[in-house]
């Protein structure tokens, strides 16, 4: 029988709710039909890591270095592995992202990433494709949904410099974009 | 013990002197938290552990609205308890389906328990999303919910969603008690550890938010007060076991039927107690939910209008894993000038460490393994 690929998921500083996401899916049986998931598996060898967060300390930081040395393929797995700022801006705070070890092409944005967004993921990883990247800001969200556009109420809204796809959610209820999905410009 | 699975907390498993040491993670967001407007503050602390997201970002909205002298409306405060209550059903049933239950079953990784266990894990994953739906309803976005805030709350609860809600509940239940029974049948031996307990209290009511403290039989006293003069040394624990404790003449009727049913002396003590103290509080307040919303007409209201301001402001409320204490000093410009968060991580820390230090480990008879694996189950109990 031929083996499943191997995943590895690996949780740095975070609040946990990308991977609660991960295994709360309702197609978690689905997926773990194409990959074979691993909880922690220190220096083994993946074929993909999934890096929730980003690293704090200089024990986080090696941990997530030897991991990324010894996957195949990481994903930065929801919006604080991408832009830790989405929780910590302070910068006397010293912080590494995986993409500070390796360029990386795979960045599920979302916090948390969507059920769907997660289950397109593992798709186009076991097709052997790259996610594409989101080049819409939230407020073409916005416009489809018929939102009036906080802004021009003059409200300070995030919306237009952030990735979208999040299907509006704090618009709906007139509460503006903090910019949870990351900025579509520049990642860190 | 692997890092990566407690990012907080590193073990030293020197058999002859095991030891714990947990990280100062709070310290992180309260650096964070300096000099942000009041509005930043409650994403920041939303996320701070995904599974107390609504607690904290009520506590956060309550200490605003303590230093701005706002009193929310009675349907505002009734929106934060129902968000709460659903928190902690959601947060325990979590911990118990994803690390307790499989620990129970023989499995140290989820997944394996998940491929051996299939019809098992379907039905109490399909609970927990049912419970997720719940937590959208109320709170608009799960985990960081967006629907409460400073003064008020932005959507209230239709009738088709309440009927929603309270189906879901109702169902829910009968599966709860049934996890019981299976919690109890592989009740380890008493490890009695925990002498010293504290919850927010009410004479006839079992709150969530409050600022009255019980600790132990003591006369109630101010739990703003007391949190500001918190020493980690004399700390009391917190969380599902000592809420119980505390509140074991208001339980609800199936609760309470339940503690009997299963012999709970109270105070319990002993930290193997925690996922039934956890399930049993989980119907506790899904009954309570029901009792609450069931009664209670939803209106629109109109936000009370307020300026920013210089203040100082705090708030008590109960998380899934215990009580939360939110400081926040607010200058001129409406930025935060000083925080001091208390979680319960740190407030249960020092029986965290007695409990490693006092565990028997028996090195002669088990393998490196076994005591890992004890270890392992014992911090699942401190719901880390």
């Amino acid at each position: 029988m031929k083996q499943k690929p191997k995943l590895r998921i690996l949780k740095l500083e975070s609040c946990g709710g990308c991977i609660q996401k991960l295994t709360s899916n309702p197609s978690l049986l689905e997926m773990m039909n194409k990959l074979e998931f691993t909880e922690s598996s220190e220096g083994e060898p993946a074929d993909y890591l999934f890096v929730e967060g980003f690293a704090l300390s200089a024990e986080q930081q090696k941990t997530l270095a030897d991991a990324i040395n010894n996957a195949k393929e990481v994903v930065l797995f929801g919006s604080c592995s991408i832009q830790p700022s989405v929780i910590i801006s302070e910068p006397s705070i010293k912080i590494k992202t995986a993409s500070d070890f390796k360029d990386i092409l795979n960045k599920l944005c979302g916090c948390p990433p969507t059920y769907d967004e997660i289950n397109e993921l593992v798709s186009h990883l076991t097709l052997g494709k790259s996610l594409g990247r989101i080049n819409t800001p939230v407020c073409d969200d916005c416009a489809k949904s018929e939102i009036k556009c906080l802004l021009l109420k003059g409200v300070d809204c995030l919306g237009p410099k952030t990735k979208g796809k999040c299907k509006t959610l704090c618009m709906k209820i007139g509460k503006a974009c903090t910019s949870c999905r990351t900025n579509i410009e520049e990642e860190k | 013990m692997s890092a990566e699975k407690y990012p907080n907390i590193k073990i030293s498993v020197d058999i002859s002197a095991p030891d714990i040491i947990i990280k100062e993670r709070t310290h992180l967001f309260e650096r964070e938290i300096l000099g942000k407007d009041t509005d930043k503050v409650r994403e920041i602390v939303s996320r701070i552990d995904c599974f107390l997201s609504a607690a904290n970002v009520i506590a956060f909205e309550i200490a605003i609205e303590d230093a701005y002298g706002i009193i929310p409306s009675k349907q505002t405060t009734l929106i934060r308890e129902l968000i709460l209550k659903i928190e902690i059903i959601y947060s325990h049933l979590n911990h118990l389906y994803k690390r307790i239950i499989p620990r129970m079953h023989g499995f140290h990784n989820y997944f394996d328990f998940v491929k051996k266990h299939e019809k098992e894990y379907q039905k109490n994953n399909e609970y927990l999303l049912r419970l997720e739906k719940v937590l959208i309803i109320l709170s608009k976005r799960y985990p960081h919910p967006i629907n409460t805030i400073v003064g008020g709350h932005l959507r209230i609860i239709d009738e088709d969603e309440k009927k929603e809600v309270i189906g879901t509940l109702k169902e829910l239940i009968p599966h709860i008690v049934k996890n019981i029974d299976f919690l109890t049948k592989h009740q380890k031996s008493a490890f009695e550890i925990i002498d010293k307990h504290s919850s927010l209290w009410d004479l006839d009511k079992t709150p969530l938010i409050s600022d009255k403290l019980k600790i132990d039989d003591e006369e109630p006293i101010a739990a703003k007060e007391s949190y500001a003069s918190f020493d980690i040394d004399s700390s009391a624990f917190v969380g599902a076991m000592s809420r119980l404790n505390n509140n074991k003449k208001l339980l609800s009727f199936t609760a309470e039927k339940l503690s009997k049913k299963y012999n709970l002396k109270f105070p319990l003590t002993n930290i193997y107690l925690t996922p039934v103290c956890m399930a049993i509080e989980a119907v506790h307040f899904a009954e309570r939910f029901i009792e609450e919303i069931q009664g209670f007409h939803f209106e629109n209201e109109t936000r009370p209008i307020f300026e920013m301001k210089e203040g100082t402001g705090s708030a008590c409320v109960e998380s899934a894993k215990g009580t939360i204490y939110h400081y926040y000093e607010i200058d001129k410009m409406g930025k935060i000038s000083k925080t001091k968060i208390i979680l319960p991580i740190e407030e249960n820390k020092r029986f965290l460490k007695k409990a490693v230090t006092h565990l028997p480990f028996d090195p002669d008879k088990k393998t490196r393994k076994q005591i890992m694996e004890e270890i392992d189950f014992l911090m699942e109990m401190f719901y880390i």
